[in-house]
């Protein structure tokens, strides 16, 4: 089971719609995929029609002895199924401060369920705090959607650092998103990210009011919009890093 | 407390279509689009996985198979992609499909049992949110022994209720509904028993296990005559696999079909004319002789595996030449098996044996002493002789005996095992299977213990040889000489085991046993 986070700092810049259509386009290819919404805000549970409701809430599920599977509700397509968000979530990191280990925590509690999945997506809350260190030390690749912006490039600059100072293995996979190709700045700043040394994916997501749409429809992109630009873009995105996680 | 598919099918396709307008009026639906898959299911000859309880299905991929082991319900238990079907569990990537796969099917090969054409369309069953809460699968499928598509018959058609994870109030609901309509009915087994159905395949169909139903009061002739003509199935049914080496059971079973007919005829001698007979036991013995040589072979190459284990990986790796050295003889020795089971003479034996069989079983004059006697009495009588020699050669046996004297008791059991196995109809289940447990055990120790003795022999005799022809390295020999020391320890080993197992066999308790039986 290849284990893989959507994460940023920031909010807004496409977190969900990366967990939501990557995990889609995995589960069409025959790969059994879990998506497990870290985000109290529960954007992927409502996308997926789903009651944002865990029984016992994150303590239950970060501490519990019981199977995080019990808690798994399938989806409307065969092979994709979320673990829902739940508000509690937002307590999250007082819930992981108080166990042991709080860091490996999340990597101990999906252990069991490699047995049963191909791909699991940890779709994470905006911030950096114990969560995201508990996800850092759980997850194969983070992928990080990045707006072209100079402070956005700095941070997932920052982040890299981070990661590779504390040793973590997990590999750092950013990418542009919400590329407007009339905006100076975002032509500039995708075409000069080669002289950075942390490398950005090919593939790059346009800001397209499809994506927003996602969230009205309730629906993965290729499931209304399979041949608008957004989606044939995330569907590149999913190949190249399958092609990565090969490596 | 996970819930499983629950599958309906009816006796006409209209039923089915009727049975979905229902749901489709009862409940929140959608139309989910249609699918189809071209599948094939796998199974032993002697049907391991069918008796299991299982089923194994591939399913073609663009890049090669899905293959899936489903348990009664449909339940996967282990799946993996694959670019070819494997042949053994061995071809599997190591992991606990190979491991459990392995645990049921041994060394016997995967064969394709039936092609499956589906097609189907799935119904959405929605809640409140527009969220599929259960699906109902529509499914028509052709199956066939072939894969041409005239060689495939129609399935009936069929509805699959797939719960979905998490909602299973909603999967209830719908299996419910559909349980109260009386044109539908509930139906268990999977695909795999509606396609056999369709192309007229009985499953389990074959059984290495002697089965031969018997009244005790039918001739003793008779009673011979119907488990000869078992045995003498079973060597047919294995003679195309033998001859096209699928794997080593079938030359296997064939071999010990022929070798209980042996024992049949020397067993039960009274029942017999000996100048009728007398040509047949030279045939048996010409049967026995020339698939001998396949057979060692054969074993020898499936305990590679277990000879590289007893072995440091330097000197394991050094068995290389001996394993090909093996399989070049193998290859020479199936060959001279696929020769003799094509030649005249097994097709003259084979037309010849049945007649004389027929004639057995309805002539009441044989000339035989016991032929005209009740069966129960000569197996009693048979029986009793033959716990009594095991009981003598097993009484005296110690750590000091020297191999010839087990290998004699071997054969002692193994008459005894035959006569037990001939028989065990006449006798309560009950009263029969605790003593063929415990002959197993005994026969599993002597078994062991000659194959151990054998091979370091063999060994011994092949180093020799592959020196002669120029085979293999010094390095082989000096592998070879280290797993003869292996096996030896092992022998002296086993003897110490082996010499408790045969005091439990003829202690009082299957003293009592037998009394009891033969009473």
């Amino acid at each position: 089971m290849k284990v893989l986070a959507t994460y940023n700092i920031k909010g807004g810049v496409g977190k969900t719609a990366t967990a939501v259509n990557l995990a889609h386009l995995a589960a069409t290819g025959g790969a059994r995929t879990l998506v497990w919404d870290l985000d109290p805000q529960g954007a992927a549970t409502y996308c997926f029609r789903i009651k944002p409701k865990v029984k016992g809430g994150g303590k239950r599920l970060m501490r519990g002895k019981g199977r995080l599977a019990r808690r798994i509700r399938g989806t409307d397509f065969e092979g994709l199924d979320l673990l829902p968000a739940d508000f509690s979530y937002r307590h999250l990191d007082l819930v992981l401060d108080a166990t042991k280990r709080a860091t490996s925590r999340i990597a101990r509690r999906v252990r069991p369920l490699a047995e049963d999945y191909d791909y699991l997506f940890l779709d994470c809350a905006p911030s950096i705090s114990l969560v995201s260190e508990a996800v850092f030390a759980a997850a194969d690749a983070l992928l990080v959607p990045t707006v072209p912006t100079t402070l956005a490039v700095r941070m997932v600059k920052r982040l890299a650092k981070h990661l590779s100072r504390k040793g973590t293995e997990v590999a750092v996979l950013p990418f542009f998103c919400m590329v407007d190709r009339r905006k100076a700045l975002h032509r500039r700043i995708c075409a000069s990210t080669d002289e950075t040394p942390l490398a950005f994916l090919e593939a790059r997501i346009p800001y397209a009011s499809v994506v927003e749409q996602m969230s009205v429809r309730r629906a993965p992109l290729a499931t209304f919009a399979a041949t608008s630009p957004a989606a044939r873009a995330y569907s590149d995105l999913w190949t190249e890093i399958t092609s990565r996680l090969a490596e | 407390m996970t819930v499983s598919e629950v599958t309906f099918v009816a006796d006409s396709p209209g039923l089915v279509r009727q049975a979905v307008t229902g749901l489709e009026s009862s409940f929140r639906t959608r139309r989910d689009g249609r699918s189809g898959a071209r599948r094939t299911y796998y199974d032993t000859f002697d049907w391991r996985l069918h008796r299991h309880g299982g089923a194994l299905a591939a399913d073609a991929r663009d890049d090669g198979w899905e293959l899936r082991w489903m348990g009664p319900d449909g339940d996967v238990r282990h799946r993996t992609r694959t670019e070819t079907v494997p042949g053994f569990a061995w071809d599997l990537d190591a992991g606990e499909f190979r491991r459990d796969l392995s645990g049921v099917i041994d060394v016997r090969r995967l064969l394709p049992v039936t092609h499956v054409d589906v097609r189907g369309e799935t119904l959405a069953i929605l809640d409140r949110r527009e969220k599929t809460v259960a699906r109902v699968h529509v499914e028509r499928g052709t199956s066939g022994p072939g894969d041409e598509p005239s060689a495939k018959r129609p399935m009936v058609e069929r509805l699959r209720v797939t719960p979905v994870l998490g909602y299973d109030g909603a999967h209830a609901a719908i299996v419910r509904h559909l349980d109260g309509l009386s044109d539908l009915r509930r139906h268990t087994g999977g695909e795999l028993l509606l396609a056999l159905a369709a192309a007229g395949i009985e499953p389990g169909a074959y059984s290495s296990k002697l089965d031969v139903p018997l009244d005790p009061r039918m001739r003793a002739a008779a009673a011979a005559a119907r488990i000869l003509k078992t045995l003498l199935r079973t060597m047919r049914a294995n003679e195309d696999g033998t001859r096209r080496d699928l794997d080593s059971e079938f030359l296997h079973d064939f071999r010990v079909a022929v070798r209980r007919t042996r024992s049949c005829l020397g067993q039960v001698k009274g029942v017999f004319d000996p100048k009728a007979t007398d040509r047949f036991r030279r045939e048996l013995a010409w049967l026995g002789g020339v698939t001998g040589p396949t057979r060692d072979l054969d074993v020898y190459l499936l305990n590679m595996r277990e000879y590289r284990r007893e072995l440091s990986p330097a000197l394991a790796s050094d068995l290389d030449a001996l394993e090909s050295y093996l399989r070049e003889r193998q290859k020479t020795e199936q060959r001279r098996v696929a020769r003799a089971l094509a030649a005249q003479r097994y097709a003259e034996f084979v037309r010849d044996w049945s007649g004389y069989l027929d004639r057995l079983a309805s002539d009441d004059s044989s000339g035989a002493p016991d032929a005209g006697r009740g069966v129960r009495d000569v197996a009693v009588e048979r029986i009793r002789r033959a716990f009594r020699r095991v009981r003598k050669r097993g009484g005296d046996l110690d750590a000091d005996t020297p191999p010839e004297v087990v290998h004699r008791l071997r054969i002692d059991c193994k008459k005894l095992r035959y006569l037990l196995e001939f028989f065990r109809s006449l006798f309560a289940a009950r009263r029969v299977a605790p003593l063929v447990r415990s002959l197993k055990g005994l026969q599993d120790h002597l078994g062991e213990f000659n194959d151990l003795d054998v091979q370091q022999r063999e060994l011994r005799a092949m180093a020799a040889e592959m020196h002669e022809r120029g085979v293999g390295s010094s390095d082989t020999v000096l592998a070879m000489g280290c797993l003869i020391g292996r096996l030896e320890q092992r022998q002296v080993d086993l003897m110490r085991r082996l010499v408790a197992s045969v005091r439990s066999f003829v202690g009082k308790q299957n003293r009592a046993g037998f009394r009891e039986l033969l009473r």
